[in-house]
């Protein structure tokens, strides 16, 4: 199974996920297994309450599978503890949020710090000249210092990105990341993971917009449990 | 996570959240209430032990006479080792109204007789004998007005008593005639003092309009004052001790040679000392109260309002540990500026009442001080209060799983 892995970013085996309320267990996914591979981007469509959300959160480790595995960049991550998830979302995972996400009380680029941080790798380096790169390269070289409340909602979604690109993770998830968004905006943000992508990362984006389909390697849709690639 | 990163975004949290400002300011006025009442109790005890030592009142004992013996027991009581003088109560103590009085004083000084060897103690400039009349000693900053007695004293009007010594005053009073079983009034009486000697009034706490005159001279006035055959034996003898050290041996002595009724001239009521000091733990337990709830409620609102924010924190790889790091350090920097903030509107405060009142305390030759322990009691028990309860929410508020804490936006 291990060279399979290899290519494979991520890869779910016959993963069950059921939400428990009161008495009622409510079934969202279903004995799915699906891999994604580096360097490629994916869209996944789909009505809302699907289960989308609920599957961008189990490949991101913030909500546990009710059954089946989970392989992350080729290791088993289904049963890890709270703090081992931690490390792999730190480490491994960039997040991009519909509603940006941005802590109101810093800066752009201490925004884009945060996940700097408490990452070894970065230790003693120049942490804030590596995060104004990342906003230049977005086009917010003149919005560095300045509190998410004096951007606009495009602006706060590509520091989001900065924030999501600061470890330099192997897998982007994006959950809707241009909802809230204007076309011109979506395209640099489309762009800008399609750049990524090219650079040997796996993108994995939930979107409405047919304009992904535009960037998208592969288009998959959610329909009845079933997911099914539509390109 | 480094500390430092860790410290400096927390600084940066806490200068631009503004909510910070509230707790900062209750944290803040919790330090001053703190450090007030130590500084009360620290003084207040230190008040009280100086005037055991330096006040002649309270090594003065009022003994009741003992009407079975000729002379009352005067000589009995004058015989013991360790009393120095005895004289009777009537005696003790007179205010008369004295020329000094214009618009600046009204005028009241009071008259008292004392033991000559403390006279002679404190006293520069010539001394009293025991039958001296028309002679008077003053305190050095004289302050010829009743007022002093609450310290309300302008310090621009102290009379330089050493300018006085060699110059006279007089007091004038009414003299009173038992006309069958009443008492009326008879003439105005004057009479004239010269001042020969000063004494230093802060160094036995004495009031600035506290004079001495010889005994006899006393004894004149208050013949003529009152027609006192009427029941001068009934008043106690004023016996001085000649060491506070030696006043609970002379007691015993007292009571052994059969005087039963023996009390202090001036005794610090135990009742009113428990009463403070029961006003001052009451307080400091209300601010210890508060100062739990108040960081309590603190602590809980900042983090349930910042719950999303953690949620993005946990989303980006923190861990639990690193985010109640970040919440405890948060908690930490923000009592710290509070104290800091708290120390300095106390010292402020202090300078100002100092200023303003506490300063007059001179007058009784007390200097009320601003000590450093109690600045370093009051930032320990606060910080150590701070912390705990800032640990206990902490560890409470971040058990939550990612999912509870961003909601359903993910
Ligand atoms: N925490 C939860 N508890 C119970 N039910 C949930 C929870 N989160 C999502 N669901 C349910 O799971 C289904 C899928 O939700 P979601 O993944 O948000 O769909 P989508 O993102 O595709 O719109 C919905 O029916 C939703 O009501
Ligand atoms: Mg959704």
């Amino acid at each position: 199974m291990g060279d399979v892995m290899s290519k494979n970013a991520i890869s779910l085996k016959h993963v069950t996920k059921n939400y428990q309320t009161n008495d009622i267990v409510i079934e969202v996914i279903k004995d799915l297994t699906i891999d994604f591979e580096y360097g490629k981007l994916y869209a996944i469509m789909g009505h809302s309450g699907v289960g989308k959300s609920t599957l961008i959160r189990i490949l991101g480790l913030l909500d546990s599978v009710t059954d089946g595995e989970y392989y992350l960049t080729g290791k088993l991550v289904s049963n890890l503890s709270d703090n081992q998830c931690s490390e792999y979302r730190n480490k491994k995972i960039g997040f991009i949020f519909q509603d940006y996400n941005l802590d109101g009380y810093l800066k752009a680029y201490e925004n884009v710090l945060l996940p700097m941080c408490i990452n070894p790798k970065y230790k003693g380096t120049n942490k804030k000249a590596r995060a104004k790169e990342l906003l230049e390269e977005l086009n917010l070289g003149d919005r560095i210092e300045h509190f998410p409340r004096e951007l606009s909602g495009g602006e706060q979604q590509r520091v989001a990105i900065a924030r999501a690109l600061a470890n330099n993770p192997d897998i982007i998830l994006a959950d809707e990341p241009t909802g809230n968004l204007d076309e011109e905006n979506e395209k640099i943000i489309f762009e800008k993971l399609q750049q990524e992508c090219k650079k040997g990362k796996c993108v994995i984006i939930v979107s409405h917009s047919s304009e992904v389909k535009k960037y998208a390697d592969k288009v998959l849709e959610i329909k009845n449990y079933q997911i099914k690639e539509i390109i | 996570m480094s500390l430092k990163a860790c410290i400096i975004i927390s600084l940066k949290k806490i200068i631009r959240n503004k909510k910070n400002f509230y707790n900062c300011i209750s944290i803040c006025l919790c330090t001053v209430i703190f450090i007030a009442v130590l500084l009360f109790k620290n003084n207040f005890n230190r008040f009280i032990n100086q005037s055991l030592n330096t006040n002649i009142g309270f090594r003065t004992l009022s003994i009741q006479p003992k009407s079975a013996e000729a002379d009352l027991g005067h000589a009995k009581i004058g015989s013991l080792e360790h009393i120095e003088y005895v004289y009777n109560s009537l005696y003790d103590r007179l205010t008369v109204l004295s020329n000094f009085q214009n618009d600046t004083y009204d005028g009241y000084i009071n008259f008292n007789i004392t033991s000559p060897n403390f006279l002679n103690k404190i006293t520069e400039g010539q001394v009293l004998e025991e039958d001296d009349e028309g002679v008077a000693i003053c305190p050095k900053e004289f302050y010829p007005d009743s007022h002093v007695r609450n310290l309300q004293i302008s310090d621009k009007n102290i009379i330089d008593g050493d300018s006085l010594i060699g110059q006279t005053f007089t007091i004038d009073y009414y003299a009173y005639k038992l006309e069958g079983t009443i008492i009326n009034k008879e003439k105005l009486i004057e009479r004239e003092y010269k001042i020969i000697g000063v004494y230093d009034s802060t160094k036995v706490m004495n009031a600035n309009n506290d004079c001495y005159i010889a005994p006899s001279d006393m004894q004149n006035i208050l013949a003529s004052k009152l027609p006192l055959e009427v029941n001068k034996d009934t008043y106690p003898f004023m016996a001085i001790v000649d060491d506070v050290k030696n006043v609970d041996t002379t007691i015993r002595e007292l009571k052994a040679l059969g005087f039963a009724d023996i009390d202090y001239k001036i005794q610090i009521d135990p009742q009113r000392e428990d009463f403070i000091k029961q006003i001052l733990i009451f307080i400091t337990l209300l601010t210890i109260l508060g100062l739990i709830l108040i960081n309590i409620l603190y602590v809980r609102k900042k983090i349930e309002q910042d719950s999303y924010n953690i949620g993005i924190l946990r989303v980006l790889g923190y861990k639990k540990s690193h985010i109640q790091k970040f919440y405890f350090i948060d908690c930490l920097v923000n009592l710290l500026i509070s104290i800091l903030m708290g120390i300095i509107l106390a010292i402020l405060l202090f300078y100002l009442s100092y200023f303003f009142y506490l300063r007059k305390f001179n007058y009784l030759g007390f200097d009320v001080k601003m000590d450093l322990m109690s600045f370093v009691y009051a930032l320990l028990i606060i910080l150590i209060i701070g912390i705990l309860t800032s640990i206990g929410v902490i560890t409470l508020k971040i058990k939550k799983q990612i999912m509870t804490l961003i909601g359903e936006k993910i």
